[in-house]
Protein backbone atom coordinates (compact mmCIF):
# COMPACT_ATOMS: atom_id res chain seq x y z
CA UNK A 1 0.00 0.00 0.00
CA UNK A 2 1.28 3.55 -1.27
CA UNK A 3 0.90 6.58 1.09
CA UNK A 4 -0.59 8.29 -2.24
CA UNK A 5 -3.49 5.71 -2.65
CA UNK A 6 -4.33 6.12 1.11
CA UNK A 7 -4.17 10.29 0.46
CA UNK A 8 -6.19 9.42 -3.20
CA UNK A 9 -9.07 7.80 -0.68
CA UNK A 10 -9.35 9.80 2.12
CA UNK A 11 -9.36 13.13 -0.37
CA UNK A 12 -12.51 11.79 -1.62
CA UNK A 13 -14.06 11.57 1.27
CA UNK A 14 -13.39 14.97 2.81
CA UNK A 15 -15.83 17.65 2.67
CA UNK A 16 -15.22 20.17 5.95
CA UNK A 17 -12.50 18.65 8.22
CA UNK A 18 -10.08 20.28 9.60
CA UNK A 19 -6.92 18.32 8.57
CA UNK A 20 -3.55 18.60 10.47
CA UNK A 21 -0.72 17.74 8.39
CA UNK A 22 2.64 16.64 9.87
CA UNK A 23 5.88 17.44 8.46
CA UNK A 24 8.03 15.98 5.49
CA UNK A 25 6.35 14.42 2.57
CA UNK A 26 3.11 13.51 4.13
CA UNK A 27 2.33 17.38 3.45
CA UNK A 28 3.72 17.52 0.01
CA UNK A 29 1.69 14.63 -1.30
CA UNK A 30 -1.58 15.72 0.60
CA UNK A 31 -1.09 19.05 -0.45
CA UNK A 32 -1.11 17.45 -4.01
CA UNK A 33 -3.87 15.23 -3.88
CA UNK A 34 -6.24 18.12 -1.59
CA UNK A 35 -4.81 21.63 -1.67
CA UNK A 36 -7.50 23.39 0.41
CA UNK A 37 -7.96 25.72 3.15
CA UNK A 38 -8.90 23.56 6.07
CA UNK A 39 -5.65 22.14 5.93
CA UNK A 40 -3.03 22.86 8.35
CA UNK A 41 0.31 22.14 7.85
CA UNK A 42 2.62 21.76 10.84
CA UNK A 43 6.54 21.71 10.52
CA UNK A 44 7.45 20.45 14.03
CA UNK A 45 8.21 16.43 14.94
CA UNK A 46 5.79 15.19 17.32
CA UNK A 47 3.33 18.19 17.68
CA UNK A 48 0.78 16.92 14.81
CA UNK A 49 -1.75 14.81 17.04
CA UNK A 50 -1.23 17.15 20.23
CA UNK A 51 -2.15 20.34 17.91
CA UNK A 52 -4.77 18.70 16.77
CA UNK A 53 -6.14 17.55 20.34
CA UNK A 54 -6.02 21.48 21.07
CA UNK A 55 -7.89 22.28 18.34
CA UNK A 56 -10.40 19.39 18.63
CA UNK A 57 -11.43 20.48 22.20
CA UNK A 58 -11.71 24.53 21.07
CA UNK A 59 -14.38 23.39 18.12
CA UNK A 60 -15.61 20.11 19.88
CA UNK A 61 -18.50 20.70 16.77
CA UNK A 62 -15.83 19.96 13.71
CA UNK A 63 -14.05 16.92 13.17
CA UNK A 64 -11.01 16.94 13.12
CA UNK A 65 -8.51 14.81 11.49
CA UNK A 66 -4.20 14.39 12.16
CA UNK A 67 -2.12 12.86 8.92
CA UNK A 68 0.63 11.26 11.34
CA UNK A 69 3.73 10.01 10.31
CA UNK A 70 5.90 7.28 12.30
CA UNK A 71 8.62 8.92 13.03
CA UNK A 72 6.63 12.05 14.17
CA UNK A 73 4.57 10.08 16.00
CA UNK A 74 7.39 8.08 18.06
CA UNK A 75 8.80 11.51 18.63
CA UNK A 76 5.86 12.69 20.76
CA UNK A 77 4.53 9.19 21.65
CA UNK A 78 3.69 10.87 25.16
CA UNK A 79 0.98 12.78 23.81
CA UNK A 80 -0.98 9.84 23.12
CA UNK A 81 -1.81 9.46 27.13
CA UNK A 82 -3.41 12.65 26.64
CA UNK A 83 -5.34 12.24 23.82
CA UNK A 84 -6.79 9.09 25.57
CA UNK A 85 -7.70 10.88 29.21
CA UNK A 86 -8.97 14.10 27.31
CA UNK A 87 -10.96 11.55 24.88
CA UNK A 88 -12.20 14.29 22.44
CA UNK A 89 -14.78 12.38 20.32
CA UNK A 90 -14.21 14.80 17.35
CA UNK A 91 -10.89 13.66 16.18
CA UNK A 92 -9.07 11.38 14.23
CA UNK A 93 -5.11 10.38 13.71
CA UNK A 94 -4.26 8.37 11.21
CA UNK A 95 -0.23 7.51 10.98
CA UNK A 96 1.06 6.35 8.24
CA UNK A 97 3.72 4.47 9.10
CA UNK A 98 6.43 3.13 6.60
CA UNK A 99 8.90 2.20 9.01
CA UNK A 100 11.81 4.67 8.31
CA UNK A 101 12.62 8.52 8.04
CA UNK A 102 11.82 8.74 4.37
CA UNK A 103 12.09 12.49 3.98
CA UNK A 104 15.92 12.36 4.95
CA UNK A 105 16.31 9.02 2.98
CA UNK A 106 15.11 5.52 4.81
CA UNK A 107 16.43 4.79 7.59
CA UNK A 108 14.79 2.60 9.61
CA UNK A 109 12.30 4.13 12.60
CA UNK A 110 11.52 1.73 15.67
CA UNK A 111 8.73 0.16 13.90
CA UNK A 112 10.94 -1.15 11.70
CA UNK A 113 11.83 -3.75 14.20
CA UNK A 114 8.28 -4.65 15.51
CA UNK A 115 7.07 -1.64 17.66
CA UNK A 116 3.33 -1.60 17.51
CA UNK A 117 1.55 1.92 17.24
CA UNK A 118 -1.96 0.73 17.60
CA UNK A 119 -1.21 -1.30 20.30
CA UNK A 120 0.87 1.46 22.50
CA UNK A 121 -2.24 3.84 21.77
CA UNK A 122 -4.38 0.89 22.83
CA UNK A 123 -2.39 0.70 25.80
CA UNK A 124 -2.70 4.65 26.46
CA UNK A 125 -6.86 3.95 26.40
CA UNK A 126 -7.23 4.66 22.96
CA UNK A 127 -9.52 1.91 22.40
CA UNK A 128 -10.59 2.61 18.43
CA UNK A 129 -6.83 2.32 17.60
CA UNK A 130 -6.52 -0.12 14.57
CA UNK A 131 -4.02 -1.01 11.92
CA UNK A 132 -4.93 -1.02 8.20
CA UNK A 133 -2.57 -3.42 6.00
CA UNK A 134 -4.54 -2.63 2.85
CA UNK A 135 -6.34 0.21 0.82
CA UNK A 136 -9.15 -1.54 2.00
CA UNK A 137 -8.98 -1.59 5.67
CA UNK A 138 -7.37 1.97 5.21
CA UNK A 139 -10.99 3.25 3.88
CA UNK A 140 -13.01 1.47 5.95
CA UNK A 141 -10.80 2.68 8.68
CA UNK A 142 -11.31 5.90 7.64
CA UNK A 143 -15.03 5.90 6.37
CA UNK A 144 -15.77 4.89 10.29
CA UNK A 145 -13.47 7.69 11.70
CA UNK A 146 -15.47 10.19 9.65
CA UNK A 147 -18.75 9.20 10.45
CA UNK A 148 -17.40 10.47 13.92
CA UNK A 149 -17.79 6.93 15.89
CA UNK A 150 -15.47 8.80 18.91
CA UNK A 151 -11.46 9.21 18.97
CA UNK A 152 -9.80 7.18 16.20
CA UNK A 153 -6.21 6.26 15.69
CA UNK A 154 -5.24 4.26 12.29
CA UNK A 155 -1.56 3.24 11.69
CA UNK A 156 -1.45 2.30 7.44
CA UNK A 157 1.08 0.40 7.02
CA UNK A 158 2.61 1.53 3.63
CA UNK A 159 5.86 0.92 1.54
CA UNK A 160 8.48 3.66 1.81
CA UNK A 161 7.15 5.37 -1.74
CA UNK A 162 7.63 9.13 -2.60
CA UNK A 163 5.96 10.46 -5.16
CA UNK A 164 7.11 12.81 -7.96
CA UNK A 165 6.14 16.29 -5.91
CA UNK A 166 7.01 19.46 -7.91
CA UNK A 167 8.70 21.96 -5.83
CA UNK A 168 6.69 23.66 -3.70
CA UNK A 169 7.18 26.80 -0.85
CA UNK A 170 6.01 26.14 2.23
CA UNK A 171 6.18 28.83 4.80
CA UNK A 172 5.02 28.43 8.32
CA UNK A 173 2.98 31.21 8.54
CA UNK A 174 1.07 31.42 4.94
CA UNK A 175 0.06 27.71 5.96
CA UNK A 176 -1.03 29.25 9.15
CA UNK A 177 -3.02 32.59 7.99
CA UNK A 178 -4.20 30.28 5.35
CA UNK A 179 -5.86 27.82 7.82
CA UNK A 180 -6.90 30.34 10.51
CA UNK A 181 -8.84 32.89 8.14
CA UNK A 182 -10.42 29.86 6.71
CA UNK A 183 -11.84 28.82 11.14
CA UNK A 184 -12.44 33.01 11.21
CA UNK A 185 -14.54 32.75 8.05
CA UNK A 186 -16.12 28.94 8.64
CA UNK A 187 -16.95 29.86 12.39
CA UNK A 188 -17.62 33.29 12.26
CA UNK A 189 -15.17 34.45 15.19
CA UNK A 190 -12.11 36.09 15.27
CA UNK A 191 -8.93 34.04 15.82
CA UNK A 192 -6.05 36.74 15.07
CA UNK A 193 -7.65 39.43 17.62
CA UNK A 194 -6.31 42.71 15.69
CA UNK A 195 -6.09 45.88 17.80
CA UNK A 196 -8.30 48.59 17.51
CA UNK A 197 -6.55 51.46 15.37
CA UNK A 198 -7.40 54.65 17.86
CA UNK A 199 -8.68 57.64 16.09
CA UNK A 200 -7.78 60.85 16.63
CA UNK A 201 -8.34 64.17 15.78
CA UNK A 202 -6.41 65.73 13.55
CA UNK A 203 -8.17 69.34 13.42
CA UNK A 204 -6.07 70.67 16.50
CA UNK A 205 -2.91 71.07 14.30
CA UNK A 206 -5.09 73.36 11.53
CA UNK A 207 -3.74 76.91 11.49
CA UNK A 208 -6.89 79.09 13.28
CA UNK B 1 1.95 30.60 45.40
CA UNK B 2 1.08 32.84 47.47
CA UNK B 3 -3.07 32.12 47.34
CA UNK B 4 -3.69 35.45 47.14
CA UNK B 5 -1.10 36.13 44.42
CA UNK B 6 -2.87 33.14 43.19
CA UNK B 7 -6.24 34.47 43.29
CA UNK B 8 -4.94 37.29 41.53
CA UNK B 9 -3.63 35.56 38.19
CA UNK B 10 -7.25 33.44 38.15
CA UNK B 11 -8.94 36.38 38.06
CA UNK B 12 -6.47 38.36 35.71
CA UNK B 13 -6.18 35.35 33.08
CA UNK B 14 -9.89 35.39 33.06
CA UNK B 15 -10.22 38.95 32.72
CA UNK B 16 -8.03 38.93 29.59
CA UNK B 17 -10.31 36.07 28.00
CA UNK B 18 -7.56 33.46 28.46
CA UNK B 19 -9.60 30.12 28.50
CA UNK B 20 -7.98 27.53 27.23
CA UNK B 21 -4.73 26.32 29.57
CA UNK B 22 -2.60 23.03 29.50
CA UNK B 23 -0.23 22.23 32.93
CA UNK B 24 2.04 20.08 34.19
CA UNK B 25 2.28 20.62 38.01
CA UNK B 26 4.69 22.67 39.36
CA UNK B 27 5.42 23.39 43.48
CA UNK B 28 5.14 27.10 42.96
CA UNK B 29 2.17 27.71 40.34
CA UNK B 30 0.54 24.37 42.20
CA UNK B 31 -2.23 27.17 43.66
CA UNK B 32 -3.19 28.32 40.18
CA UNK B 33 -3.95 25.06 39.28
CA UNK B 34 -6.22 23.95 42.12
CA UNK B 35 -8.22 27.36 41.15
CA UNK B 36 -8.28 26.94 37.58
CA UNK B 37 -9.33 23.44 38.21
CA UNK B 38 -12.59 24.29 40.05
CA UNK B 39 -13.59 27.40 38.07
CA UNK B 40 -15.32 26.62 35.31
CA UNK B 41 -14.44 29.83 33.04
CA UNK B 42 -11.49 27.49 32.02
CA UNK B 43 -10.67 24.27 30.13
CA UNK B 44 -8.06 22.71 31.92
CA UNK B 45 -5.39 20.11 30.19
CA UNK B 46 -3.07 18.46 32.45
CA UNK B 47 -0.38 17.34 30.11
CA UNK B 48 2.70 15.10 30.68
CA UNK B 49 5.47 17.06 28.86
CA UNK B 50 5.69 21.02 28.25
CA UNK B 51 6.15 20.23 24.12
CA UNK B 52 3.26 18.21 24.19
CA UNK B 53 1.55 21.37 26.59
CA UNK B 54 2.70 24.19 23.91
CA UNK B 55 1.64 22.35 21.33
CA UNK B 56 -1.96 21.63 22.40
CA UNK B 57 -2.68 25.57 23.40
CA UNK B 58 -1.62 26.48 19.36
CA UNK B 59 -4.09 24.10 18.22
CA UNK B 60 -6.57 25.47 20.99
CA UNK B 61 -5.57 29.71 19.39
CA UNK B 62 -6.17 27.67 16.18
CA UNK B 63 -9.57 27.25 17.35
CA UNK B 64 -10.42 30.55 18.66
CA UNK B 65 -9.18 30.28 21.89
CA UNK B 66 -6.81 32.42 23.66
CA UNK B 67 -4.64 29.79 25.52
CA UNK B 68 -1.69 29.55 28.22
CA UNK B 69 0.67 26.73 29.94
CA UNK B 70 1.64 26.69 33.57
CA UNK B 71 4.70 25.00 34.70
CA UNK B 72 8.08 25.03 36.00
CA UNK B 73 10.65 26.40 34.12
CA UNK B 74 12.22 23.58 34.07
CA UNK B 75 9.89 22.84 31.30
CA UNK B 76 11.10 25.37 29.24
CA UNK B 77 13.48 23.94 28.55
CA UNK B 78 12.13 20.71 27.86
CA UNK B 79 8.94 23.23 25.60
CA UNK B 80 11.97 24.77 23.45
CA UNK B 81 11.64 22.13 20.47
CA UNK B 82 7.56 23.17 19.81
CA UNK B 83 8.15 26.70 20.69
CA UNK B 84 11.14 27.16 18.43
CA UNK B 85 9.15 25.22 15.57
CA UNK B 86 5.58 26.73 16.48
CA UNK B 87 7.28 30.47 16.50
CA UNK B 88 3.95 32.35 15.03
CA UNK B 89 1.06 30.82 17.54
CA UNK B 90 0.27 33.02 20.59
CA UNK B 91 1.01 31.04 23.88
CA UNK B 92 0.86 32.40 27.47
CA UNK B 93 3.79 30.70 29.13
CA UNK B 94 3.30 31.06 32.89
CA UNK B 95 5.97 30.06 34.92
CA UNK B 96 7.41 29.56 38.51
CA UNK B 97 11.06 31.37 38.49
CA UNK B 98 12.99 28.57 40.47
CA UNK B 99 16.49 29.40 41.12
CA UNK B 100 16.02 32.89 41.26
CA UNK B 101 18.15 35.33 43.80
CA UNK B 102 16.23 34.45 46.92
CA UNK B 103 14.99 30.97 45.94
CA UNK B 104 16.07 28.46 49.41
CA UNK B 105 16.31 25.12 47.23
CA UNK B 106 19.26 23.82 46.09
CA UNK B 107 17.99 22.53 43.00
CA UNK B 108 16.71 25.84 42.19
CA UNK B 109 19.45 27.44 40.46
CA UNK B 110 20.67 24.54 38.16
CA UNK B 111 17.09 24.85 36.94
CA UNK B 112 17.01 29.19 36.70
CA UNK B 113 20.53 29.89 35.65
CA UNK B 114 19.51 28.63 31.73
CA UNK B 115 16.00 30.44 31.77
CA UNK B 116 16.14 33.76 31.01
CA UNK B 117 18.92 33.07 28.20
CA UNK B 118 16.54 30.80 26.46
CA UNK B 119 13.85 32.75 26.25
CA UNK B 120 16.29 34.75 24.66
CA UNK B 121 17.55 32.64 22.39
CA UNK B 122 14.02 32.12 21.23
CA UNK B 123 12.98 35.72 20.98
CA UNK B 124 10.20 35.26 23.20
CA UNK B 125 9.60 38.78 25.37
CA UNK B 126 9.22 37.75 29.21
CA UNK B 127 8.90 39.69 32.47
CA UNK B 128 9.72 38.80 35.98
CA UNK B 129 7.52 39.36 38.12
CA UNK B 130 8.02 39.73 42.07
CA UNK B 131 6.06 42.00 43.41
CA UNK B 132 1.77 41.05 44.00
CA UNK B 133 1.15 44.48 42.61
CA UNK B 134 2.52 43.59 39.56
CA UNK B 135 0.27 40.70 38.66
CA UNK B 136 -2.41 41.90 36.96
CA UNK B 137 -0.57 44.23 34.66
CA UNK B 138 2.01 41.62 33.75
CA UNK B 139 -0.63 39.21 32.66
CA UNK B 140 -2.86 42.54 30.91
CA UNK B 141 0.58 43.24 28.63
CA UNK B 142 1.62 40.09 28.39
CA UNK B 143 -1.45 38.67 26.80
CA UNK B 144 -1.78 42.09 24.45
CA UNK B 145 1.73 41.04 23.86
CA UNK B 146 0.95 37.58 22.54
CA UNK B 147 -1.37 39.46 19.85
CA UNK B 148 0.64 41.79 18.61
CA UNK B 149 3.49 39.39 18.40
CA UNK B 150 1.43 36.34 17.71
CA UNK B 151 3.97 34.19 20.00
CA UNK B 152 4.47 33.24 22.94
CA UNK B 153 5.29 35.42 26.07
CA UNK B 154 6.27 34.38 29.30
CA UNK B 155 6.30 35.44 32.77
CA UNK B 156 8.49 34.10 35.48
CA UNK B 157 7.21 34.40 38.70
CA UNK B 158 9.56 34.92 42.04
CA UNK B 159 10.05 36.90 45.00
CA UNK B 160 7.01 37.80 47.33
CA UNK B 161 4.61 36.41 44.79
CA UNK B 162 5.45 32.55 45.90
CA UNK B 163 5.63 33.13 49.25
Amino acid sequence: MKRIDCLKALASQIQDELVVVTLGVTKAEWDLINPRDGNCYLSGMGSAASFGLGLALALPHRKVMVLESDGSMLFGLNGLATLAVQNPKNLSIIVFDNECYESIGGAPSQTAFGVDLAAIARGAGIANATTARDLNQFQKGTEQALKGVGLSLVVAKIEAWIVDVPAKYFHLLDARNRFVRYIEQSEKISVLRPSKIHRRDPSKWKAN
Amino acid sequence: MKPSSARIVTETLKNNEVRFITVLPDGWMFEVYEMISKDPHFKVVPVTHEAEGVNICAGAWCGGMRSAIIMENSGLRAATEALGRLYCFPVLLLMSYRGDIGDSAYFGRPIGRTTEPVLQALGIPYLVVRKEEDIERSIRDATRTIDTAQGAVALLFSGETVG
